[in-house]
């Protein structure tokens, strides 16, 4: 991926994240340097507690790392206040999490159109219905998240991630609550999406043979990188 | 982001608002807040149109003692352009024209005083006769036809008169028709001390009484819709001339004002206390709703959300649903409003205009700010829900800061209560109380909580896990023991306590009071008159000497209209006062400035004047004030204010001065006493006797008044039944708020192998303990507030009232323990599944 034309989406520098508790500080993530590049799909892999999620709540700008900057399309996050990262996701990354966080009161249809009418999109429904039909959930568009499976509600999310078709998606575990043909169901659809929309994708998994569907993996160690 | 999406942003925060609101209304948990807002601003308004109608109607009743809405008083006759404007501006007028003049039967000769009435007289009030002394009489619309007269019962015991004789006044002759038993006018203005005759105007020429030099009192009686009569009066203004004077209603009669007041302090009261009720249901509900929302701020913040929209798009659904529950407010409360006026409808004049637009206003403004005070600060927190709650759940936005949250609380409280009391010495008061009551329950709610610890000793482990439940969740329990024990004192103090207060003020004017009044006594008369009430009627009348005087000056200051800008103080400045003199101080008087004159100080000039009478004027202890009384200039330093309660119907002075002081001044003497009807017939022999002393019945008044007091208390507790829906509304609100945890806990416990009956009996165990707290705390509380409001407030001696203990704590354990199991109900049925979807 040395591919001069190609420039870094995300990169991170020197990143630590450490946090107090009753025991005395601890050190989630340890000195993460790491870039990566406009459209390939990198896979994040470690153990339980590697701090995974950690690392990509920081990369996204959910949170502000010890030390260490982000650059994100070349803007440096540390630089930026809460409100200022969230301008700079608005309509440019999508989520994926392992606990789908659908909107509860909002029905499938409604779910999908949200980052869109939060963008001030007018085409928002049919846009939301097409996307709907990709991860064919089409008559369960009046579903609420209740309504729905683990499996249906992720696929839902999915769906809400691709729709202001992001430059960047982050995954958190996609498949972590699903049983396995369900998570593999997923796992295809958001891949299938990733193609035909040609997102940056950040996924994280412990499951070694989704990771390999990635074009790279970074491996997580009790918060350093081992690779 | 560029303007042009801003806006768009802007707009479609407001439109995924509605979105949101629209589906979390249909998921029930903001229809306690919508009902929360109903009542506030249902129990404001009604109680705003209704006392606004109240006052209405009490100053038409003001318009029936003056015979009409506007009295033009004038030396010389009325101009006939005045009646034709009257008549263009679609008013109704009468003329009355009274002056003294001689009639004769027979031999005898008696001075009387004529009234001559142009038909339609009286446009406001009732005109009684009859055909016998002393009876209640019938109303009639008519007057006196051309050529007959009516005459009052001393005219008739003067003259030994009776039905069809023949008088004669001036020129012409007339015959007595009617005795005249009630003028509504007849207590205005100058005391008459000769009988009443009176008489149709269109005779008024033929008797050829009216000469340039006589003493003639012209009036122009005016009647209509009050926006009219206002127009006339500002017309007639510039046109009136030296003696021409207008007199308005706006007064009305001092006793039936002060009823009103204390009704309207009470129902204010009632109205706002609902409203902080409803303030705290409304709190509770905004909390819990605002911590079910963390997760999806935490994801709209990942999808890009700014703080600020999400602070929006939370606020813009609290205020689309405030205004709507606002206006349902409205509604709900102009149709019970319309109740309280049923209950007034044989009292409430017909011409009783509608209920202005004001109390609306101020309703739903109450209710916006109750909400936006009492519900927003939960909502500001939203903004800061961190974004990265969407990977660990347990981050949640820094809790709000409590000087934020309770500023904004108290602003909005002082607001309100500044509003309502339009009084700032009543709003410090009631806001202290509010703020020692919630401390005192925060710190008994905790230290009650904290004896919890030590009680979990000899108890089954379902009893012991609930019992733990409540110190385990200290922060929870405080809160809910607070608005439980808030709830359930309001309760208390509304069943056992207002009966006292309210039956204390319908025995304010007691069956004894006062109901007949002797004017005109003349100084050699006091002995035999107070001898003859004694034997005759019974009682014990104390005869007050009266002098009329004017307030010259103040402190050497001329006393002019000009320094004086209170409508109020300017009308009495150079009007006749009555001034008396008395060593002791009467019952119903209270000294609130300065001492009162002791023994060895009577022959000292000293001068006690009425509270309101002196800052009318800016009178202060010490001044020296100087009257004119006929012929002298008297002047004296004030030594005390005196407070009087005008409702008792006694004799009462605005100005009193020592004795000694007015003796050579001349005075007549009044009296005022009870007498039974049975007694009535005494006072046919007391006229025959004394013929220049008028009596004046005020027994029909009096039942004016308490026909009023009884209907406003009875409308009070009616306001209190909003206060009720209040508290109720409180204790729902509270016994929710700690449903969730109880959600996921049982969940949990269930998932461990807990059986439901264990559930339920630690739940049971939980409740009853929180119950019993809330209601000791709240017997507590509403016994100490009780107590101030008795003996600070209404003067009443206080009684404690051990019921209010056993009452409220059983009842609050039992009736918390009921509702939160009901509530709970279906969350025992709850299969453990609920972990895996949250
Ligand atoms: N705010 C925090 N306070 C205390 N500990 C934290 C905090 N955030 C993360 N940790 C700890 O840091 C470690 C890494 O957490 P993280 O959630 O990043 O792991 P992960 O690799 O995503 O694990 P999993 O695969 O189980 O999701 C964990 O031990 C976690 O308990
Ligand atoms: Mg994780």
């Amino acid at each position: 991926m040395n591919d001069p034309t190609v420039t870094p989406i995300v990169q991170s520098l020197d990143l630590c994240k450490q946090v107090s508790t009753a025991a005395g500080p601890l050190v989630i993530l340890d000195q993460i340097n790491l870039s990566i590049l406009q459209g390939e799909s990198v896979a994040i892999v470690g153990e339980s507690g590697s701090g995974k999620s950690t690392l990509l709540g920081l990369l996204a700008g959910l949170d502000t790392p010890s030390s260490g900057r982000v650059i994100f399309e070349g803007q440096d996050l540390g630089s930026l206040d809460e409100d200022g990262r969230a301008a700079l996701r608005a309509g440019e990354v999508g989520f994926v999490f392992q606990s789908f966080q659908l909107m509860p009161s909002l029905t499938a249809l409604e779910n999908i159109m949200l980052p869109l009418e939060l963008n001030g999109d007018k085409n928002a429904e049919p846009h939301a219905r097409s996307l709907l039909e990709k991860v064919d959930l089409t008559n369960r568009w009046h579903h609420y998240p209740r309504q729905l499976s683990g499996g249906e509600q992720q696929r839902v999310a999915i769906a809400r991630a691709f729709s202001v078709d992001p430059k960047l998606l982050y995954a958190d575990e996609p498949t972590g609550n699903l049983d396995r043909r369900t998570g593999q169901r997923v796992i295809d659809t958001l891949f299938a999406l990733n193609e035909e929309h040609a997102t940056t994708l950040v996924l994280i998994s412990h499951d070694e043979a989704l990771a390999s569907r990635c074009n790279r993996l970074l491996r997580l160690d009790t918060g350093r990188l081992v690779t | 982001m560029n303007s042009r999406q801003q806006h768009s942003s802007a707009l479609s925060t407001f439109v995924m608002a509605m979105t949101l609101l629209r589906r979390e209304w249909r998921a029930g948990e903001l229809r306690l807040l919508a009902f929360a807002m109903i009542i506030a601003v249902a129990s404001t308004t009604s109680v705003g149109f209704f006392t606004d109608r109240i006052s209405q109607a009490l100053i038409n009743q003001g318009s029936e003692l003056l015979g009409g809405d506007l009295i033009t008083l004038s030396t010389s006759p009325i101009k006939k352009e005045w009646i034709e404007e009257a008549k263009q501006q679609n008013l109704r007028s009468a003329l009355a024209t009274n002056f003294p003049s001689v009639v004769s039967s027979g031999e005898k000769l008696q001075l009387v005083d004529v009234k001559a009435v142009s038909t339609g007289y009286p446009l406001r009030g009732e005109l009684k006769t009859g055909v016998d002394l002393f009876t209640e009489g019938v109303t009639t619309t008519s007057i006196p036809k051309a050529g007959k007269v009516w005459v009052d019962n001393r005219l008739i015991s003067l003259l030994s008169l009776s039905i069809g004789d023949r008088l004669k006044l001036g020129a012409s002759t007339f015959q007595l028709s009617r005795l005249l038993i009630q003028e509504p006018d007849r207590g205005t203005g100058m005391v008459s001390v000769a009988p009443r005759l009176m008489m149709n105007h269109a005779d008024l020429e033929a008797t050829a009484l009216i000469q340039p030099a006589s003493r003639v009192s012209y009036r122009l009686l005016i009647a209509g819709q009050r926006k009219e009569v206002d127009r006339y009066r500002e017309w007639l203004k510039p046109e009136l001339s030296r003696g021409q004077r207008i007199i308005t209603s706006d007064e009305g009669q001092p006793q039936m004002r002060v009823a009103l007041e204390r009704a309207k302090r009470y129902l204010s009261l009632a109205s706002l206390i609902s409203v902080l009720l409803s303030g705290i249901a409304i709190a509770m509900v905004v909390r819990r709703y605002a911590e079910k929302r963390f997760n999806d701020c935490a994801l709209l913040r990942c999808l890009g959300c700014q703080g600020s929209q999400i602070t929006q798009l939370y606020l813009w659904q609290m205020r689309t649903l405030g205004l709507i529950a606002g206006c349902v407010g409205l509604i709900v409360g102009g149709f019970s409003q319309q109740g309280l006026v049923l209950l007034f409808s044989s009292w409430i004049p017909l011409e009783l205009p509608l209920p202005t637009l004001t109390p609306a206003f101020v309703g739903l403004a109450t209710g916006m700010i109750v909400l936006i005070g009492f519900g927003s600060p939960p909502l500001y927190r939203l903004q800061r829900v961190p974004p990265a709650r969407v990977l660990r759940q347990d981050l949640g936005p820094p809790p709000i800061s409590g000087i934020v949250v309770y500023t904004l609380i108290l602003i909005s409280l002082s607001l309100l209560i500044t509003w309502y009391t339009e009084d700032l010495k009543l709003t410090l008061w009631v806001l202290g109380g509010i703020l020692m009551t919630t401390v005192l329950l925060i710190l008994m709610a905790q230290g009650l909580i904290s004896l919890t610890r030590h009680l979990n000793t000899r108890v089954g482990i379902s009893w012991r896990f609930g019992i733990a439940n409540i110190s385990r969740r200290a922060g929870m329990s405080t809160a809910q023991i607070l608005a439980l024990g808030i709830g359930m004192m309001v309760i208390l103090l509304l069943t056992l306590v207002r009966t006292d207060l309210l039956s204390k003020w319908r025995d304010s004017l007691p069956a004894s009071a006062p109901n007949q009044f002797l004017i005109n006594i003349q100084p050699d008369q006091v002995d035999a008159v107070t001898a003859f009430l004694k034997q005759e009627g019974g009682v014990d009348a104390r005869l007050m000497p009266m002098v009329r005087g004017r307030l010259t000056a103040i402190n050497q200051q001329q006393v002019s209209r000009a320094n004086y800008h209170n409508p109020n103080s300017r009308q009495r400045v150079g009007r006749e006062l009555n001034l008396t003199w008395s060593q002791s101080l009467q019952p119903d008087n209270k000294v609130v400035a300065g001492k009162w004159w002791s023994d060895d100080q009577q022959d000292q000039p000293l001068l006690s004047i009425e509270e309101e009478f002196a800052s009318n004027f800016g009178i202060k202890v010490g001044d020296q004030l100087e009257f004119q009384i006929a012929d002298q200039k008297v002047s004296a330093p004030v030594a005390n204010l005196r407070s009087v309660e005008w409702d008792s119907f006694q004799v009462n002075f605005f100005v009193l001065f020592s004795p000694g002081l007015l003796k050579d001044a001349p005075a007549t003497y009044i009296t005022s006493f009870y007498l039974p009807a049975s007694r009535k017939p005494a006072l046919n022999r007391l006229v025959a006797e004394f013929p220049s002393i008028t009596v004046i019945d005020v027994e029909a008044m009096m039942n004016q008044v308490r026909q009023l007091i009884d209907r406003l208390s009875t409308a009070v507790e009616y306001v209190f039944l909003f206060t009720l829906i209040a508290g109720l509304l409180v204790l729902y609100a509270a016994i929710q708020a700690s449903r969730d945890i109880r959600l996921y806990e049982s969940a949990v416990l269930k998932t461990l192998g807990a059986r439901r009956v264990t559930l339920f009996k630690a739940m049971a165990a939980e409740f009853l303990l929180l119950g019993s707290l809330a209601g000791l705390m709240a017997a507590t509380s509403a016994t100490l507030i009780a107590f101030v409001l008795s003996e600070q407030l209404f003067n009443l001696s206080f009684e404690i009232n051990p019921w209010i203990w056993i009452v409220g704590t059983v009842c609050g354990a039992l009736g918390t323990a009921l509702a939160g199991l009901l509530g709970a109900r279906s969350l025992l049925n709850q299969t453990p599944v609920v972990l895996l979807n949250s």
